[in-house]
């Protein structure tokens, strides 16, 4: 019986280590490598009951709080200036909320028109707002201080005032403080931060099924713009689209979905909109189309664009189900355990149908398998096969499961307590709240050609520790120079404020796993751009570069070896560069074979007359 | 020269922190600290200082000019030399396993890199054994100041204490002893092999963080420093107006005069 545990858990994680490698290769570089020690080794039962028990009540799965909306999971977002149709009719509150929004508004017209005038007026603006308390305005004036726009850049004051903001409920801040105590290495403080922040962005997620990965695009690869991400998310103008929309006018009911899930999620660079979905969806469910179903429950749960109406829900999820479209079991348990829409809360019903939909590989089953199974609702309580359950669902890349699983790492529930990892799993989690939606908007800013908007969005983002939008931030400024409109502290940015942003942006992508970024930082010494000519630090960028794998980094310090430039001048070394290269990217076969060439001749005819005339010339 | 690896995170970040004050003891301030008034959410006022600043840029180009004299001072004034500080370390190695090869460090004895395979070390090689006399020598000139350039900004470095290693195993491609310049940093951190790198072939630079090596104040340049923001509360009809003003006049007549303010608050505090 041991021994079978024993080969289940090895098994087990060998699955988890599959499986958040796929995740590794699709989101950006967070590589959790699971050993044994980390799951814990089973003590008898009562020993766990005693010490979780106390903690379940705090464990909001299946708990009784409602669905909050998004504008009060993320207050003072700037929804209101990018979404204006969404938030229509809600008038500002006190006098410091109407200061607050136009600072904002005036703060993102001063980008997109060029006015440092503007901004000036929306700082100060803001600032009044801030100096009344009113914590949203003091969040913004973190983000001024610590980007420094018309004023001197002051990491102690942004930290004060995301302090503040933070106290005052702002979701934002809380972002930038965790991501700042995570930079420094402040893990107790960070992983408080990002728990409460996870959790906020979990109950926005959907109940039953995964919301579709909701893409922080990069807007390029290397130094290029990547046209490929971009065209894809031009959002109605797109041909694809077009195409689909086409077809679902046609009366195709595939069609008639996929746009229903485009409006709904706000995808593909589509402003999100319930009402245009949910009359889709509805167009769907006349052809007997069970994704749609599925989602109509979803939508009637939520309230989303409808009044919640938990017995419709039920209704769709049911008949959803019958076309033996499992995923709508998650659903189906979910009000269950919850008692919604049926006559009273029924746990056996509820772990039937999360079975069903298990049973048929449905991620959403095992996770909520396993919150039953940590919970003890309808079950014997047993952490172990929660924790099972939860890993299984993770593999399959499920956020909730993220969050239970950093939770227990947390807690040292169920796995052992590891505050680090626990802090980088609830991070990944709190990444896709609804303050991501800034996101959207810089794209879609972007793709109009409001280049200096979306250089605003993804500063912000950088700030609250989103690496692709740090690395958008930075490549904005380095390929669009003045036209980044970049603000410094005293107008736009100089050449040199715009250089110093941007290495600080690279530097911050680069501690995140972004290899690219620390080739660029090397790049910029070593050619001198924006910055004095450094090849002794253009080598150590170069390093950096290399220690995580980066092959045109290797290429580049074999060149700096062969030449002396930087580095102590050693043919050896050049040709263990040349050929680190190659193996690491073959795409390199023709650099490099060129590299090998020039060293070998210079190796073996050093003082010839070939090898002066060629080098004598390029040697700097 | 290019040491590589990877820079810790905490070693350039300023750490900073709020410590809100209790009434009944307030933070006192120093001159010219900068200081915001912020409110609460509740409308609860707090003055707020923040930390001095932290601009080492200023201080590192004076340092680097006049190292010598700089040098030769501070030497006087700290106790300990950098040998004497990392003394500590007598006796200790440390392991740093860098995908196939492994390297072992032992302090003033001797570095060696091999390979591990089923706990046993195949394929071993001397990277270096330590040379007091070569130390000396390299020490010896005391206005040559070693430091490491951090591509992080182009002011950043980090100024390390050197060792010399020879006499290691002989180097096929080079025809010579390997040797090592082993390389010790300040950092919070544990104790630790940071990075091990290859400056020529067969030349090696290996770079050890060490805490000890913080109470240098040579050292200490690029070590993260807690700013602590110092926060103090400020009674719900305080007035921005009066902020310089009426803190001078308290700090003057609360030392000498008590009775005098018997009519104030006890809320009112110099600080």
């Amino acid at each position: 019986m041991h021994r079978d545990a024993h080969g289940a858990i090895a098994r087990l994680f060998v699955l988890l280590l599959v499986g958040l490698f796929f995740l590794y290769a699709t989101a950006r570089p967070f590589v959790l490598v699971l050993s044994k020690d980390d799951l814990k080794e089973n003590p008898p039962y009562s020993v766990d009951d005693e010490s979780s028990n106390s903690e379940s009540s705090e464990w909001e799965e299946f708990g009784d709080s409602e669905s909050k909306s998004e504008d009060e999971l993320d207050p003072g977002s700037w929804c209101p200036i990018f979404e204006p149709d969404s938030m229509a009719g809600a008038s500002p509150k006190s006098e410091d909320e109407a200061l607050y929004y136009s600072g904002i508004r005036k703060m993102v017209s001063s980008v997109s028109s060029g006015d440092p005038g503007l901004m000036e007026e929306a700082t100060s603006e803001i600032e009044t707002a801030a100096v009344g308390g009113f914590p949203h305005a003091q969040s913004a004036l973190g983000f001024l201080c610590r980007t420094g726009q018309l004023r001197e850049q002051n990491g102690a004051k942004a930290f004060l005032y995301h302090q503040f903001a933070a106290d005052g409920g702002n979701m934002q801040s809380k972002m930038a403080l965790a991501y700042t105590y995570l930079r420094q290495d402040m893990y107790e403080n960070a992983v408080e931060l990002y728990a409460e922040l996870a959790e906020a962005a979990v109950s926005s997620f959907l109940i039953s099924k995964d919301s579709p990965v909701i893409e922080h695009v990069r807007l390029h690869t290397g130094a290029e713009e990547n046209k490929e991400a971009l065209r894809k998310s031009r959002g109605e103008e797109d041909e694809d689209f077009q195409i689909t929309e086409y077809q679902a006018l046609k009366g195709n009911a595939g069609a008639m979905y996929k746009i229903g899930m485009i409006y709904y999620f706000g995808l593909r660079g589509v402003r999100r909109d319930h009402a245009r979905a949910l009359s889709w969806f509805l167009k769907a469910v006349e052809k007997g189309e069970p994704r749609s179903m599925e989602l109509l429950g979803e939508i009637y749960a939520r309230g989303a664009g409808v009044e919640r109406n938990y017995t419709k829900a039920l209704e769709w999820l049911t008949l959803a189900s019958k076309q033996q479209y499992f995923s709508a079991y998650n659903g189906m348990g979910y009000l269950y355990v919850k008692g919604y829409g049926v006559e009273k809360k029924n746990y056996t019903k509820a772990k039937e149908y999360f079975e069903k939909a298990a049973n048929n590989k449905e991620p959403g089953g095992h996770y909520n398998l396993g919150v039953l199974y940590l919970k003890g609702i309808g079950v014997k309580k047993d952490v172990r096969l929660a924790c099972n359950f939860f890993i299984t669902a993770a593999n399959a890349g499920q956020p909730k499961a993220f969050y239970q699983l950093a939770k227990m790492f947390h807690t040292g529930v169920g796995l052992k307590k590891n505050i680090p990892l626990a802090t980088g799993l609830y991070k990944l989690v709190a990444e896709r709240g609804p303050w991501s939606s800034l996101s959207r908007w810089a794209l879609e800013s972007y793709l109009k050609g409001e280049v200096g908007k979306a250089f605003l969005l993804y500063s912000r983002m950088a700030e609250l520790g989103y690496e692709v939008a740090q690395s958008n931030a930075a490549w904005i400024l380095d390929k669009f120079g003045e036209r980044s409109m970049c603000m410094g502290e005293a107008g736009f940015c100089t050449d040199a404020e715009r250089h110093q942003r941007a290495h600080s942006l690279w530097w911050q992508a680069s501690e995140q796993g972004n290899e690219h970024a620390a080739l660029l930082i090397g790049d910029a010494y070593y050619y001198g751009r924006g910055t004095e000519r450094d090849y002794d630090r253009a080598a150590e960028a170069y390093m950096h570069a290399k220690s995580q794998s980066n092959a045109q980094a290797m290429f580049n310090l074999g060149y700096m070896h062969e030449h002396g430039q930087g580095l102590p001048f050693d043919l050896h070394l050049a040709k263990r560069y040349y050929d680190e290269a190659l193996e690491n990217d073959p795409v390199a076969k023709l650099p490099v074979t060129l590299a090998l060439a020039s060293l070998w001749i210079r190796k073996n005819y050093a003082n010839s007359f070939l090898v002066r005339f060629l080098f004598g010339g390029f040697l700097s | 020269m290019a040491t590589g690896g990877t820079f810790g995170r905490s070693s350039h970040e300023p750490k900073y922190k709020i410590e809100f004050h209790p009434d009944e003891s307030p933070f006192h301030h120093v001159e010219d600290q900068e200081s915001l008034v912020m409110m609460n959410k509740e409308g609860q006022k707090y003055l707020c200082f923040l930390p001095k600043v932290e601009k080492t840029k200023i201080g590192k180009t004076v340092f680097q000019e006049n190292t010598s004299n700089v040098i030769v001072e501070t030497e006087r004034r700290v106790k300990l030399t950098p040998d004497e500080l990392l003394e500590r370390l007598k006796g200790e190695c440390l392991v740093r396993h860098e995908g196939w090869w492994s390297y072992e460090f032992c302090y003033q004895r001797k570095l060696r890199q091999f390979h591990l395979e089923d706990e046993k070390a195949v394929q071993e090689f001397i990277l270096g054994v330590y040379d007091a006399e070569a130390t000396a020598a390299f020490n010896h000139n005391l206005s040559d100041v070693y430091t490491l350039k951090d591509p992080r900004s182009k002011d950043a470095s980090q100024r390390y204490h050197a060792h010399q290693y020879t006499n290691g195993t002989v180097c096929d491609l080079t025809n010579q002893h390997r040797e090592t310049e082993v390389r010790f940093v300040c950092s919070e951190s544990r104790v630790m092999i940071s990075s091990i790198t290859e400056l020529s072939t067969c030349k090696y630079a290996l770079t050890v963080q060490c805490p000890l090596l913080c109470e240098h104040p040579m050292f200490q340049e690029e070590t993260p420093v807690w700013h602590t923001i110092n926060c103090n509360k400020l009674p719900k009809d305080y007035r921005d107006a009066d902020v310089d003003d009426s803190f001078r006049d308290k700090e003057i007549t609360t030392i000498t005069d008590i009775e005098v303010l018997s009519h104030y608050d006890s809320d009112h505090y110099a600080t």
